[in-house]
């Protein structure tokens, strides 16, 4: 051990360190100050940075001993007696904060280079911050709030954040406010899993399969135990419940027993007295495997004599819908296209790890701290199996640094409740990165053949499409998703004449479920780029051919739903083609100063479901609680990723109880204390929980109206809640005065609302699969190198039709966000498995945007109301990030001719289209 | 990762005594940036690792239009460009210490530590080469001097021996008429590896080529001179049928690999383009640098 000493925010500090520490766990274990984020452990990602004698640092891999004598910045020391700091506020102001854990990394880069440089243009914020990753955001907002920050500190007024226009705000609902946790995720106080400490707290590890696809012979773990410091060593046989788990399917085992199915199955968990002797007792775990034949496309697992990854074989759904006459509507086709996608396996590049803390409690019962995006699922998942039941068990919901689809299955939830059961003490699983990048589940990777038939006016007359979709070795939600890929293969447009077939299959490779987009994503890039090339054989333009097709009120689905309302989709293409025609630039342009590169436009649309859809029952129950203070909390079991669901939540309840946004509360994901919000994930949470919330809040609101319209001696509808307080005409008394006198005569001020969203139907039933649809439309302007094949994007303006914007700050920033992540699918991001066994098993090995690739944005809200939704809201989550891909490999087209077939964009290859194209 | 002691050392004699004792069981730590994550990953082993920062000679860094530039191999990136007067004089380094990595790397990282971590693919070294640096190598027998282009035996090779410290480079003073430029080409635009690197430097006397260096990167197992390209335009007038002679001269010597980064093919035909960009923002430099007072 070695004597660290140093001064951190101003504070002399010191402590005894091992030698070979790194200053970011010094900072966050030893001196508990855990704002300081480790996102990679391999100074990839940015988020751990620091200022060591004002320079940043990427603290990961910064030996502690460096900083020996040195003065330390981290995010705690930016706030000053309670007052933040510019760049704090701004992040706050501008919506640069959603879920918060890369935020301390982007707020301390900016600082360095603000303390440099007091008036930085655009170009030295994207170069000082172009290794500081943040997969929420997007960066426009980090952009305009680091540009903020430097103006307040140059003594200049505040720069208003640039928010898009939308309807006239209620009193909260539709103003843009900053979000409820805001404060704490700029100030390092926001807690994640990996932030919590337990006394006698022990460390687990994970063996992994390693191989794609073996029997298991024996698992020995005998000298495992033996290490000292060790505390457990748990196989398969000591799951005394059931053995496997899944969302959907229970195909996926806890601990795996008789074979191993992808390489990054779990097969031994360990707990020690800290994490190096945990991985050092994995190595001494003895498993004798007897290797199978892998398979690694969804196309050859199909047949016949394929290496059987489950027993039942390995087509785990096919999914049929058929509309209309396809023959005859291909007969009456003027022309017909014909082509084959590809899409990649794509990475939710979330910035936090996955990490789950296990506990016994006095009483025996099991507590589980994790960031989970379904709660009440990952309790029903725990106590299965561990064989109790469920209110044996407690998931305890702590803020989650981003999920993206990708923190819906089990992680180490379950292995975490094994071993705090074995040990008796708390037991902490954090993955490292490149664990995570193996184990999670994955976007799938499609393959289509699509056949589109028009008549020469460009009116789609058939469509005939199939999808092959790789789920990997487990179920997942592969079903759910590859059954909205299919469902939304035919794109937002009304087609007389469809079938689709849809195969999802399972692989030897890592499993893939929900993702952003929920199979749409894929869907989108293949129907948008056959559209493009109709509309280019009929040498129509290829708004005018979308337009002509689009989903309207009154249009029938390929599933048959009849669309009756909130069909925004044409008035989403008008803004656009606005926005294009102020551009003033032609579809396809050069530049006499850069002779080698081309610019272009390209179009998309998309329409995505809010909602679980397809007959399931999809329900959230809110509680909501006024207090004699004046205030009043939410509480749901509905997972906060980074989306703003907790300001959505404080809004309506602020709204409807007419109480100020700041005093209404939000209690998220405590299975003890919150009632189920039902998965976040499908765009559902504004939605469904959002409806729960609000008739929660009016129906206290009624209760205590009457309390109220007795004090007030007034009737009862003519009391007005407002800024938290409950007025008749010049009288008025205090909310949390009208509580307190319910209080007085035995009334209760909680209660709880069950929404159950509209009833939808099965597929194949023709009735309504889903009770909302999204809607968007986006161009995209790229640049192609035409001398290295190089395409960059640089301009994306889109509309997206949400039904109600309930705060467009949040909004904004979520439709960003979306695009950039969209803009990676199209151009850089692959997860790269070779026969089952991944490349990309570090983060330098996954390309997804930097703040170097934001292109300018320009969006537009469009709010064609939902009846039933929350003052005519749907979902927004996915939407966004679903037209971006096409709309940019569409560009790409028009730029060079060459048709993308396969994503994400290959340079290398487009390189090569380019020069046969010249040479032949 | 594996358990390692840290030494920092504060003298070229305790450095070259440590590294002389330990073997193939110490490493220098300069940075950081590349030899932490390897340890982290296994992809290195080492038991010592000697922290260089503190060596005075490894942090010097001087320049004068007689003598040249002076470049400590601990310098960290950002030092360099924010040396107005070494930018303006080595535009072809000034180009790579920027691109590489981010804020946070360009303070830790060094030109020491990529060229030691010794890449196919390292930036600042098809910049050294055109500049015609030259390695000052340390070790308890004495100094030694070894041309930039002759430092690299292989991927991850170098050759330095037991015992041996890299402790600065030379670069000599640019010439009148000297202009240079380093210029890269990643497959998903930022933030990955150079899938070709190429460094030129240009010397243009009275309308014709008086020197001209073209250094590759990424497409062999060592960063490559290429004096084929040079001879294309030596003594002759800078024009467009020289500088394509030159990039083809580059795309012949390129001997690249396939990898899931770029295919061997598309890297032989970046040779050419990167030769014939970096030449022309080279010749540009040479006529609109200031030139040193004594030529």
């Amino acid at each position: 051990m070695a004597q660290l000493e140093l001064t951190i925010n101003g504070e002399r500090r010191s402590a005894e360190v091992h030698p070979g520490a790194f200053l970011a766990d010094v900072l966050r274990e030893t001196f508990g100050l855990t704002g300081t984020k480790i996102g990679c452990n391999e100074a990839e990602c940015g988020i751990c940075t620091v200022l060591v004698n004002g320079m940043p640092v990427n603290s990961c891999i910064y030996p502690a001993l460096k900083a020996h004598g040195a003065h330390v910045e981290t995010v705690e020391g930016l706030a000053r007696n309670g007052v933040l700091h510019p760049l704090q506020q701004a992040f706050i102001d501008h919506g640069a904060v959603q879920c918060g854990f890369c935020t301390p990394g982007l707020i301390m880069t900016a600082k360095a280079l603000l303390d440099a440089n007091p008036n930085p243009s655009e170009d030295d914020i994207k170069h000082a911050l172009k290794d500081t990753y943040c997969r929420c955001t997007g960066y426009v907002s980090v952009i305009h709030a680091i540009q903020d920050a430097a103006a307040r500190l140059r003594g200049e007024p505040p720069v208003p954040p640039s928010l898009p226009q939308t309807k006239t705000p209620l009193r909260v609902v539709g103003q843009p406010l900053p979000r409820p946790d805001a404060v704490a995720k700029v100030t390092g106080a926001a807690r994640y899993t990996d932030d919590y400490v337990f006394p006698n707290m022990l460390h687990a590890a994970t063996l992994r399969a390693g191989i794609p696809h073996a029997r298991i012979r024996r698992i020995d773990v005998s000298k495992a135990r033996a290490l000292p410091g060790v505390h457990a060593v748990l196989t398969h046989e000591d799951v005394p419940g059931s053995k496997n788990h899944g969302l959907v399917y229970n195909d996926w085992p806890v601990l795996c027993y008789d074979k191993v199915r992808y390489v990054g199955d779990a097969v031994a968990i360990v707990a020690a007295e800290t994490r190096e002797i945990a991985e050092q007792a994995l190595r001494l775990i003895e498993v004798e495997y007897e290797p199978l034949p892998v398979v690694d496309d969804p196309v050859a697992a199909l047949q016949p004599g394929a290496p059987k990854v489950h027993e039942q074989g390995n087509l785990l759904k096919h999914i049929h819908v058929e509309k209309g006459d396809l023959e005859a509507g291909f007969a009456e086709a003027d022309v017909i296209v014909e082509g084959e996608y590809q899409t990649a396996t794509t990475e939710h590049a979330f910035l936090e790890p996955e990490c789950a803390i296990g506990r016994v409690t006095d009483d025996g019962r099991v507590e589980v701290y994790v960031g989970s995006q379904i709660p009440y699922a990952d309790r029903r998942q725990v106590a299965a199996a561990l064989g109790v039941p469920e209110d044996r068990v407690r998931i305890i919901g702590t803020l989650i640094g981003g999920g993206f689809g990708g923190k819906e299955d089990i992680a180490g939830q379950i292995h975490v409740a094994l071993l705090a059961r074995a040990t008796g003490q708390p037991v902490k699983m954090l993955y490292r990165r490149s664990e995570s990048l193996i184990f999670h589940p994955k976007r799938h990777a499609v393959r289509f053949k699509v056949k589109v038939g028009a008549k020469r006016n460009g009116r789609f007359t058939a469509m005939r499409i199939e999808l092959w979709g790789d789920t990997g070795a487990y179920a997942s939600l592969g079903d759910k998703v590859m059954t909205r890929a299919a469902t939304h293969a035919s794109g937002p447009y009304e087609v007389p004449n469809v079938r689709i077939d849809c195969y999802a299959v399972y692989t030897n490779n890592v499993p893939a479920g929900a993702f952003r987009g929920f199979g749409v994503t894929q869907s989108a890039f293949a129907i948008e780029s056959a559209i493009d090339e109709l509309a280019q054989r009929l040498r129509l333009d290829p708004i005018h051919i979308r337009r002509l097709n689009a989903l309207r009120v009154g249009s029938v689905t390929n599933t048959g739903a009849v669309i009756r309302e909130s069909a925004g989709l044409l008035e989403c293409i008008a803004r656009v083609e606005e926005s294009l025609k102020q551009e003033g630039t032609p579809w396809v342009f050069r530049k006499a100063d850069v002779p080698n590169k081309v610019y272009a436009w390209g179009f998309a649309t998309a329409y995505k479901n809010t909602g679980l859809g397809g007959g399931a029952p999809d329900r959230s129950e809110v509680e909501v609680e006024a207090f004699t203070d004046g205030s009043v909390e939410v509480r749901t079991s509905a997972a906060e990723i980074g989306q703003g669901l907790v300001g959505v939540l404080a809004s309506i309840a602020a709204e409807e109880l007419g109480v100020p946004y700041e005093r209404a509360r939000v209690l998220l994901s405590d299975t003890d204390l919150t009632p189920d919000g039902g998965p976040t994930t499908a765009s559902r949470q504004t939605y469904v929980t959002g409806n729960a919330a609000r008739l929660a809040s009016i129906q206290l609101r009624q209760r205590l109206a009457a309390v109220a319209a007795e004090m007030l001696d007034a009737p009862v509808e003519s009391l007005r809640f407002a800024d938290g307080w409950v007025r008749h005409h010049g009288r008025a008394v205090a909310f949390g005065e009208v509580v307190a006198q319910a209080h007085r005569e035995g009334i209760r001020t909680r209660l709880s609302h069950l929404y159950e969203a509209p009833k939808t139907q099965p597929l194949g039933t023709g009735g309504d699969m889903h009770f909302a649809f999204s809607y968007a439309a986006q161009a995209a302007l790229v640049e192609v190198d035409l001398e290295t094949g190089e395409a960059r994007c640089l301009k994306i303006i889109s509309a997206t039709d949400v039904g109600r914007a309930i705060n467009p700050l949040a909004l904004q920033g979520q439709i960003e966000g979306g695009i950039v992540m969209c803009l990676g699918n199209a151009l850089t991001e692959e997860f790269i498995q070779e026969k089952g066994v991944p490349f990309t098993n570090r983060f330098a090995r996954y390309k997804m945007p930097s703040i170097r690739h934001t292109p300018q944005i320009i969006s537009h809200i469009v709010e064609d109301a939902a009846a039933e939704g929350p003052y005519g809201a749907k979902g927004v989550g996915e939407i966004s990030s679903i037209p971006t891909t096409p709309a940019i490999t569409n560009a790409i087209y028009a730029a060079t001719g060459v048709r993308v077939r396969k994503l994400p964009v290959d340079q290398d290859w487009l390189l090569r289209q380019l020069r046969a194209q010249r040479e032949g | 990762m594996q358990a390692f002691s840290y030494v920092l050392a504060h003298s070229v004699a305790e450095a070259t005594a440590i590294l002389a004792q330990e073997g193939s069981r110490a490493r220098c730590l300069s940075g950081g940036t590349d030899l932490i994550v390897q340890l982290r990953e296994g992809r290195r082993r080492a038991d010592v690792v000697v922290d260089v920062k503190g060596i005075p000679e490894l942090n010097q860094l001087s320049f004068d239009s007689q003598h040249g530039l002076i470049i400590g191999a601990a310098v960290p990136c950002y030092r360099i460009y924010n040396d107005a007067r070494i930018a303006a004089a080595y535009p072809g380094l000034m180009d790579a210490v920027t691109l590489i990595g981010g804020v946070a790397i360009q303070g830790r990282a060094t030109l020491g530590g990529n060229v030691c971590t010794a890449s196919p693919a390292g930036d600042s070294i098809p910049a050294l080469i055109a500049h015609r640096a030259v390695a000052v190598i340390a070790s308890p027998r004495g100094e030694r001097e070894v041309p930039l282009e002759q430092f690299f035996e292989g991927p991850g090779k170098t050759v330095l021996q037991t015992g041996e410290l890299l402790v600065c480079f030379k670069l000599p003073p640019p010439p009148a008429g000297f202009g240079a430029a380093y210029l890269r080409f990643t497959p998903r635009n930022e933030m990955d590896i150079a899938v070709v690197g190429c460094g030129a430097a240009l010397v243009i006397r009275d309308g014709v080529v008086q020197d001209a260096r073209i250094a590759l990167g990424a497409v062999a197992p060592t960063p490559l001179l290429v004096p084929e390209a040079g001879a294309e335009l030596i003594g002759k007038p800078l024009s467009e049928s020289t500088i394509v002679a030159a990039a083809e001269a580059a795309r012949a010597a390129a001997r690249p690999i396939s990898d899931l980064r770029g295919s061997a093919e598309q890297r032989r035909h970046l040779c050419a383009v990167l030769t014939r960009q970096a030449l022309a923002q080279a010749a540009a430099r040479a006529q609109s640098l200031p030139q040193p007072a004594h030529a």
